[in-house]
Formats: structure tokens, C-alpha cells, sequence
């Protein structure tokens, strides 16, 4: 999605400065933020932000596990990939059992820290359509559901015609009605949504 | 003048002028004359002697008895002899020896007594005083065997021996408890300087002998020993001496008298208590290195990551517009090489440095800080201030590192007693609490002193961050990394201006 952001949450400025260039290098938007009470403050008004945040551990007043808390705590969903000068495994566990999406020592890699951001955007992403999805669905009548529910089971709009005794030119227009609705394309385009919506959402669809 | 004449005469002369006083009765024993030294003793003029007149100057207590007796002496024509006392008007007593024998006609029949009556008051004063004066050291001795039977009984139950020596004639005097704390089993050596060096374990005579060399030389009146012995069954003892020498006038020593005892177990208590010592100034000389190290390694690793970074950048720009490889390339690829070789090598320091023994064994809580403040106690010079502990009893062992947990509570409580130091408080208090909260083991370590001011609360945590002029800044920082490395959490529950500050620990049961 076009409103992905890296947000980066480092006291240092020189490395903040080298990690916005690195972004900059590959066209990625990113924005800093001098310490943790900053990135909240800012959160606080922008709830509904997309990317991925990229935590330093060690911060003056709150620390990065402080504020990876604090963000679970209202919610957040923004992926974090935590970046240290002084990890060690036990650090790292901790970090991954709360949720961080990675855990990566200084000095880094930039190829690997700039695949492992676009992975987590990417999954922001995906969780973002597989919601949109889930919301679209909701918007479908008994029918367009019932319709679409034979769709994804493979049948052809004929088949789907005699199995609800109903003429074809029904069923084709319920089928466009509802692809307009799930906002896909084409059929590809839907089933992919749908069994993606369904590895992640589980069986609430 | 014929011979009769003079004998009477000369008789009256005597009997008047004698020293010891005379009288004579008739048959009932009344008087009918006493002369003059009588009526002395008596206090009485010749007159009131008369009868039993001479009675009324009978001592009262003596009065009874004394008549009795001369009464029934007289009854039974007996001769008679008794000592008793007369009083004068005047109150002076004095002690009267007093005999009398029957005067018998020729044919037998009694016709009255003559006696005599002699002062012995001066021999009675000496009877008396010789009788106090035996009291006087049959109490004494009592005195004196009570007093060695007390001695006897500290020393038997202290098991302090006793010995003295000669130094003139190089023999030696030990008693039984001497014997045993050296481990000597056959009481018939005659012991000496000499037996009490080779009695020593053997890497302490030399110490002694030239200690005491050193205190004969400089005439010392008093001196302490401490040395070690080896019993029969190879058990070494630490034995404490006090010694008291003499010298005489030539400034010779003569001899010396001295007490000795067993200290094993205090030794052994110190060494104990020195060896703990030692762990813990290593633990926390460790910890200290590891939080400077990871300290160290936080700051350097910020510019390294900057160098890194960007030189990644530069590589990725270059081989972008230039993808033929040139020596350009290839020296900010070396410099991306050697930041992350930098990077490496301070990540393996910090490995280093926190490869710490962590021993984790089930231990007694209450043992621990009381072993925590002894150590304190031991340690610091001045006087602690009072130190209040309150223990749940329920909480009796907790599974943790016993030198590090020990580490953290001394950190907190020294910092309790510095926060003392600064104020001017006539109860300075800190109180020791042990309690379970939220199925979690809590300790709180709250004083009376300073308190920590409001701006400063937020920062004490912090590696390097320090109020005190001596001090690194990392005490409160290592003991909270201790406190979470046993999955616990270190807190400052509260602190007020002059009031004082709390610390609470929890621990996972």
C-alpha cells in the first residue's frame, strides 16, 4: 500500500540520520522520532498508521521492550523489528515473545535490515486486505454469499444456475454485483484474498 | 618485836598491800572481810562487800549463774573456782578469777572460805582478740577457697587453661586444661619453653618465637599470642593466648603467668565470613566489568553501525552507476568489512565479560540477608544503624544465585546507610521486610534518611548515573539486571525529602 511508512524510534541522530538515508536509498518514506514519548504522542493521533517501526532497546526513560508493551497495550499493530548494539539471546527471546518481528544487532547489514522492513510491510499489507476483505465480506447479501460461497467451491455459473433453480442471468449478475463489492478484479484475485483472509483470520470468515 | 607479832603485822601489811584481792566468809558464804584490792575489783567500799553485798557488782549476765554455783559450792563444803565479771557504777567491766576453799577446823568440821580474787582482765582482752583474730582467718580461708573454687569453674567452663613459667629455672607449670588444648595425653611431661614451641604447628614457631623475643626485649608487661596447634588426630586448633611477664630489678625477666584458650570456631567463622567477603567483591567487580563492557559496547556500536551503514550505501550507489568494480569499491568494501569485524569483536567482549558463574541453588531467605548484613558489619567501619528485620516465616526458601541476591541486598542497603549519613536524625532506622505478594517472594528495604529528590527518581536506574562523589553510577544498574535475570523485578516504591526511601524486590517463588 502506498501509506507505508518505516518509523524509526533511535536516540542516536547520526544513526537515525544513516537509517533515513538507507530508506531514502530504496524510496522507502520513513520517519524520526528522538525518543519513545515522541513515537506515543504522535501514535496517539494517528492510530490508523501502516508500515513498520524500528525500535532501539536501549532508550533514556523508556526503553524499547517499554514501549513495545505500552503499543500492545493499546492495540497497535504496526510490525516492530527491534535493532541493538548490545543483544544477547535472552534479549532477543524476550523481544520475540512479545510479538517483535525481528531482532537484529548493530552494526547491521543493510540489505538484510531493508528485506526483513519490506517483509513486515508487506505483512502489514496483507493484514490490512485480509481485514478489508472481511469488512467487504459483511456488505454481501444471503445470495451474493450463497453465490459466492459456490464460486470459491469451483462451480461454474451455469452449475450455480440449476443448483439454485434460478436463471443465468441472475447468477451473472449477482456474480458482478459481488465482485464489485469484494473490490476484486478478477476471480484469481478473489480466491487469492479469500484463502489468504482465511490462513490469517481463521474460520470467522 | 617477837616473831608472832611481826607475822601478824606483817601479815595485815601483806594481805592490804597484795595485788590480788582476799576475802573470807562464814559457814553460808557471807562476807566478812575482803581487803582493799578486793573491794577494787569489785567497785565496791568495804561496807557494801559485806554478806552478799560483793553480789550486786556481778556483772548481770554473769549475776545468775555465778551465784548459783558459789551457792551450791558452799552447800557441798566443795572448794570453788570460777571467772565472771563485775561491773562498777561507773560501767567498768572487769573480769575476776575467783577461788575459794572451805576452812576446816582441825577436827573437819568447815568454819567459813577464804579465797582470792584476781583481775585477769588484760589476759581475757588478749583470749578475746586471739579468738577474733582465728574468726577473723578461718573466714579468710573460706574467702579464699570460695574465691578459687570460682575461678576454678569459670576456667573449667570457658576451658581456659592456665599455665605459668620460670625463666630462671626453664621449668613450666600447666594445668589440666593446658594439657588438653595443646592435645598432650601424657600429663607427665614436664613441660617448658622448649615442648611449648614444638608443640606449635610448625609454620607458626617461628613467628612466636620471635614475637616474644620482641616483647621480652622491649620489657612488655602484657602480651597476646594467637597460633595454631596439631592434635593427635591431626585436628588443627587456633589457640589465643594472654600472657603477664615479670621482670626484676635488673630488668631481667623472671617469669610469667598466662591464660590460654581455643578460638577455632571464631577463626573459622571469620574465615567464613572473609571468604563470603571475597565472593561477593569478585561478583560484584564482575558485574561492574560486564556493565561497563556492555555500556562500552552500546556507544561504540553507534558510530560503527553510522560508518557501516553508510559505506553499504556508498558501495550499493557505486556498482549502481559504475558496475565495473574499481578500487573505489573495493576500499569502502574493506571499510564495511572492518566496521562489522569491530562490531564482532565487541559483541564477543560483551560475551565475555558476561560469562558470570550463576549458580542457582534452593536457599534460605532469612539466612541470607542476615548473612548479607553481618557481611556489612564486617565490612564497613562505622556503626550500622539499627537494622529492623521482619520475616514471614511461610517464605523459607527461594531458588537464586545466594552470591548475587546477597550482592543486591547489600548495594541496597549500603545505599540505605549512605542516605543516613547525610542527615542529622537521632533514630536512623532501616527496616528489612520479607512477604509474599501476588504469589511472588517481595523484599523491601525502606530507611529514614535522605530520600531521593523528585527529579532524579526517574533516573536512578540508569548505567553511569550517579549523586554520589565516589562511585561509577552502575549499583543500582547491576542490581536491577541481577534482579531480572532471576525473572524478578527491582522498584523504587517511594522516596520522600527526609523521610526516607523504600526499594521493593520481587522474586518468582
Amino acid at each position: 500500500m502506498d501509506n507505508s511508512i518505516v518509523y524509526i524510534v533511535e536516540d542516536d541522530q547520526a544513526v537515525a540520520d544513516a537509517l533515513c538515508c538507507l530508506f531514502a536509498s530504496v524510496k522507502l518514506p520513513c520517519q524520526h522520532f528522538a525518543n519513545a514519548q515522541c513515537f506515543l504522542t504522535y501514535y496517539h493521533s494517528n492510530i490508523n498508521i501502516n508500515g513498520c517501526l524500528l525500535l532501539d532497546v536501549r532508550m533514556p526513560n523508556i526503553s524499547g521492550f517499554d514501549l513495545q508493551a505500552q503499543l500492545k497495550q493499546r492495540s497497535c499493530q504496526l510490525p516492530i523489528i527491534f535493532i541493538t548494539g548490545h543483544g544477547d539471546i535472552a534479549m532477543a527471546v524476550r523481544a520475540m515473545k512479545a510479538g517483535a518481528y525481528d531482532f537484529i544487532t548493530k552494526p547491521f547489514n543493510n540489505q538484510l535490515l531493508l528485506e526483513q522492513v519490506q517483509r513486515a510491510i508487506n505483512l502489514t499489507n496483507q493484514r490490512n486486505v485480509n481485514e478489508h476483505f472481511k469488512k467487504n465480506l459483511t456488505t454481501l447479501t444471503s445470495r451474493e454469499q450463497q453465490i459466492l460461497t459456490l464460486v470459491i467451491s469451483g462451480k461454474t455459473s451455469k452449475e450455480i444456475a440449476q443448483e439454485l433453480a434460478i436463471t443465468l442471468s441472475t447468477v451473472e449478475m449477482h456474480r458482478s454485483k459481488l465482485m464489485k463489492k469484494m473490490q476484486a478484479k478478477t476471480i484469481a484475485e478473489l480466491l487469492k484474498n479469500y484463502f489468504l483472509s482465511k490462513l490469517s483470520l481463521g474460520n470467522s470468515i | 618485836m617477837d616473831l608472832s607479832t611481826f607475822n601478824k603485822q606483817c601479815y595485815r601489811t601483806l594481805v592490804e598491800l597484795s595485788p590480788v584481792g582476799m576475802f573470807y566468809t562464814d559457814v553460808q558464804g557471807l562476807c566478812l572481810f575482803a581487803n582493799k584490792r578486793a573491794c577494787e575489783i569489785c567497785g565496791l567500799n568495804f561496807a557494801e562487800i559485806q554478806g552478799e553485798g560483793w553480789a550486786n557488782s556481778l556483772y548481770p549476765a554473769d549475776k545468775e549463774s555465778a551465784l548459783a554455783n558459789w551457792h551450791e559450792a558452799v552447800k557441798r563444803c566443795l572448794p570453788f573456782s570460777a571467772e565472771f565479771r563485775f561491773q562498777t557504777t561507773h560501767g567498768k567491766i572487769t573480769w575476776g578469777y575467783y577461788q575459794g576453799i572451805p576452812d576446816l577446823s582441825p577436827s573437819g568440821i568447815i568454819q567459813g572460805y577464804t579465797g582470792t580474787i584476781t583481775d585477769i582482765t588484760h589476759k581475757k582482752t588478749l583470749e578475746e582478740q586471739h579468738l577474733a583474730t582465728i574468726a577473723l582467718l578461718k573466714a579468710t580461708e573460706q574467702n579464699l577457697i570460695e574465691a578459687k573454687e570460682k575461678l576454678q569453674l569459670g576456667l573449667e567452663s570457658a576451658k581456659i587453661g592456665v599455665w605459668t613459667e620460670d625463666f630462671v629455672n626453664n621449668t613450666a607449670y600447666w594445668d589440666q586444661q593446658t594439657y588438653q588444648l595443646f592435645g598432650i595425653t601424657d600429663v607427665n611431661i614436664k613441660p617448658n619453653y622448649a615442648f611449648f614451641l614444638s608443640c606449635l604447628h610448625p609454620a607458626d614457631r617461628a613467628k612466636i618465637k620471635y614475637t616474644t623475643g620482641i616483647a621480652l626485649a622491649n620489657k612488655t608487661a602484657n602480651f597476646n599470642h594467637e597460633y595454631r596447634v596439631i592434635h593427635p588426630n591431626n585436628d588443627i586448633r587456633y589457640l589465643k593466648e594472654h600472657s603477664k611477664v615479670y621482670y626484676n630489678n635488673a630488668r631481667k625477666v623472671i617469669r610469667s603467668i598466662g591464660v590460654v584458650w581455643d578460638i577455632t570456631d571464631a577463626k573459622e567463622n571469620e574465615l567464613r565470613l572473609r571468604q563470603n567477603q571475597i565472593e561477593i567483591a569478585d561478583t560484584a567487580r564482575k558485574s561492574a566489568m560486564g556493565e561497563i563492557a556492555s555500556g562500552l559496547a552500546h556507544e561504540l556500536n553507534q558510530p560503527l553501525t553510522v560508518i557501516a551503514t553508510y559505506a553499504q550505501l556508498c558501495v550499493s550507489q557505486l556498482t549502481k552507476t559504475q558496475p565495473l568494480s574499481n578500487k573505489l569499491t573495493e576500499a569502502l568494501e574493506q571499510i564495511v568489512k572492518q566496521a562489522e569485524r569491530a562490531g564482532n569483536i565487541i559483541h564477543r567482549i560483551k560475551d565475555i565479560t558476561k560469562q558470570k558463574v550463576v549458580y542457582y541453588e534452593p536457599t534460605q531467605l532469612d539466612t541470607l540477608i542476615t548473612e548479607a548484613i553481618e557481611f556489612l558489619r564486617y565490612e564497613l567501619t562505622e556503626e550500622l544503624p539499627k537494622i529492623t528485620l521482619e520475616f514471614d516465616q511461610n517464605l523459607l526458601l527461594i531458588y537464586v544465585d545466594r552470591i548475587q541476591l546477597q550482592q543486591v541486598i547489600i548495594n541496597l542497603i549500603r545505599n540505605s546507610i549512605e542516605a543516613l549519613q547525610e542527615i542529622n536524625k537521632s533514630s536512623k532506622k532501616i527496616h528489612v521486610r520479607t512477604f509474599l505478594e501476588n504469589n511472588k517472594t517481595a523484599i523491601t528495604i525502606a530507611d529514614n534518611g535522605a530520600g531521593i529528590p523528585n527529579d532524579l527518581q526517574r533516573r536512578i536506574f540508569e548505567p553511569y548515573f550517579t549523586t554520589k562523589k565516589k562511585g561509577f553510577g552502575i549499583g543500582l544498574a547491576i542490581c536491577r539486571s541481577i534482579i531480572e535475570s532471576h525473572g524478578g523485578q527491582l522498584v523504587l516504591c517511594h522516596s520522600n525529602h527526609n523521610k526516607g526511601t523504600c526499594f521493593k524486590l520481587t522474586l518468582p517463588l
